[in-house]
Formats: C-alpha cells, sequence, structure tokens
C-alpha cells in the first residue's frame, strides 16, 4: 500500500487561489504598481514627505499590504501578502461573483488586461497557494 | 505604516478548491457506484505491483487493513473531477477544482455539469458549494 503522511489538523492554515500573478516581495512589484503604492502611501500620510525614490529603497523594509488592496480596488483582482514573508499574490479568485458567467479563457484575459495596466507583463497562470499562519 | 514581520520558512501546507460536495469519510456511506470505482481502482494497483488483491465484501469489511482513502485521487481524476480526503476532519471533499474547467467552459457551465456527474454516480448534492480548505501536512 501507499504511505500517507499523516495530516494534522489545524484552524490556522490560509489559503489563496486563482489567476494571477505572484511577486518574490514587494521590491518585485513592477514600476507602475509600485508609483500606485506610493500615491496610496502619500494620501494616506500626508506628514511623510519621501521621494518616490526613497519610498522605493525602503520598500522591503515594511509592509504595503493595505496600500495593495487598495491600488486593485476599482478591479476583478484579489491580493493577498503571505504573513512573515515577502510574497505578494494578486489574482482573479474562482469565487468572484461578476466572472461565473465567464470562460475561463475569458478570466484569463481580464486578469492578464488588468494585471497588465498595474504593470505585470509575466503572464497569468493559476495558483493554488496555502500556508500556515503559525 | 506596518514594520515587516520576520520570514518563517513554512512550505507544508495544503490547499484543495472545489466546487463540490463534502461526505463522511466513511466508505459504507458511498454510493455503490463509487464503492466499486475505488475498489477496481485498488485491484488496478494490486495488479501492477503483482500482489494478491482482497475480494469485494473483503475490501468493504476493511478487516484487511486496505485503506479505500489512498485512491480517492486517482478514481476521481479519472473523472475529471478531483477528490480528496482531509484526514483531520474524517471528511471527503469531491468536486470540479478551476484549474481541471476546460478553457472554453463558463464556471457555471462546469458547476452544473459537476452537479450532475456527483447525482449520476449517487451524491446528494443538496450542498453543493464553493470549498476552499487548506491544512498543515
Amino acid at each position: 500500500m501507499k504511505i500517507k503522511n499523516d495530516f494534522v489538523t489545524n484552524s490556522s492554515s490560509t489559503s489563496f487561489v486563482g489567476w494571477g500573478v505572484t511577486c518574490d516581495g514587494f521590491s518585485d512589484l513592477p514600476e507602475i504598481f509600485k508609483k500606485a503604492l506610493y500615491e496610496k502611501c502619500r494620501e494616506d500620510y500626508d506628514n511623510i514627505n519621501f521621494t518616490f525614490e526613497e519610498f522605493k529603497e525602503n520598500l522591503g523594509k515594511y509592509d504595503w499590504s493595505e496600500y495593495i488592496y487598495d491600488v486593485i480596488k476599482d478591479t476583478h483582482l484579489q491580493a493577498r501578502t503571505r504573513p512573515y514573508s515577502d510574497d505578494v499574490y494578486i489574482a482573479i479568485k474562482p469565487s468572484n461573483r461578476d466572472v461565473q458567467d465567464m470562460t475561463i479563457n475569458q478570466i484569463i484575459k481580464l486578469a492578464e488586461k488588468e494585471l497588465n495596466e498595474l504593470g505585470f507583463n509575466n503572464g497569468v497562470y493559476y495558483m493554488a497557494e496555502a500556508w500556515y499562519d503559525g | 505604516m506596518k514594520k515587516k514581520l520576520d520570514y518563517v520558512t513554512n512550505s507544508s501546507s495544503t490547499s484543495f478548491c472545489a466546487w463540490g460536495i463534502s461526505i463522511d469519510s466513511c466508505f459504507e456511506s458511498l454510493p455503490e457506484t463509487v464503492k466499486m470505482m475505488i475498489y477496481k481502482q485498488y485491484v488496478e494497483y494490486r495488479k501492477e505491483c503483482d500482489s494478491e488483491y482482497l475480494s469485494y465484501e473483503e475490501f468493504s469489511d476493511g478487516v484487511e487493513g486496505e485503506d479505500w482513502t489512498w485512491f480517492v485521487d486517482e478514481v476521481f481524476e479519472k473523472i475529471n473531477l478531483t477528490g480528496t480526503v482531509f484526514c483531520g476532519g474524517g471528511v471527503t471533499y469531491i468536486g470540479i477544482s478551476p484549474d481541471q474547467i476546460p478553457e472554453n467552459k463558463t464556471i457555471l457551465e462546469a458547476k452544473n455539469e459537476t452537479k450532475q456527474k456527483l447525482q449520476e454516480l449517487g451524491f446528494s448534492v443538496d450542498k453543493f458549494e464553493y470549498i476552499l480548505e487548506s491544512w498543515r501536512d
């Protein structure tokens, strides 16, 4: 018989599923996206007067998740940053109500279009990520 | 702005995403058609290993320690569905995952076809839903 690994029950695992892209951290985001993040951040922190160049230099040091959600809020995309790591996932989720009547091809094209506008040019793929929140 | 937390490696989580049903992980409660499909998969596997195999009755009784859950993945994959057993909760999930849907089909069409397929297999689809689960291996 095949040997199966034991599962450990835990309610603190999280997953993110969809058609989209993954970035190895905030620094890996496209320039257009970084600029949009920068603008959102400046809107929120009027008293912070740093340049876009300074912002980029500090991208790896802070968690910009909340601004990512702001940047994509008018699209069909959803984002998730993985806790304790640098990974950023941006995708159209299968559960999105607006895409239930679309073919998978149409959903992929829509994700590509919206991601292209945000500076992502590397193509869209289906992702099913899971992690342990600890 | 929030200061970033330290990075902790963890790559041992698994996710399951599908439109489908959740059932008890109990062989007895499976529809007869599905029980037979699982048994056939078991026999196929034993033959591939040049090993003896149990009769359907012995396999169903489970007295010889054969675990039917090993064959769930392959059985449902053959009919373009996905099935997985979540041992921690004693639950089996069966459905269609987003990446199994042909590119020229809508999600709605795929959901309806899956519902019909599950009904034909003898499952109740009263609680057909979007399932998104993850667990630590």
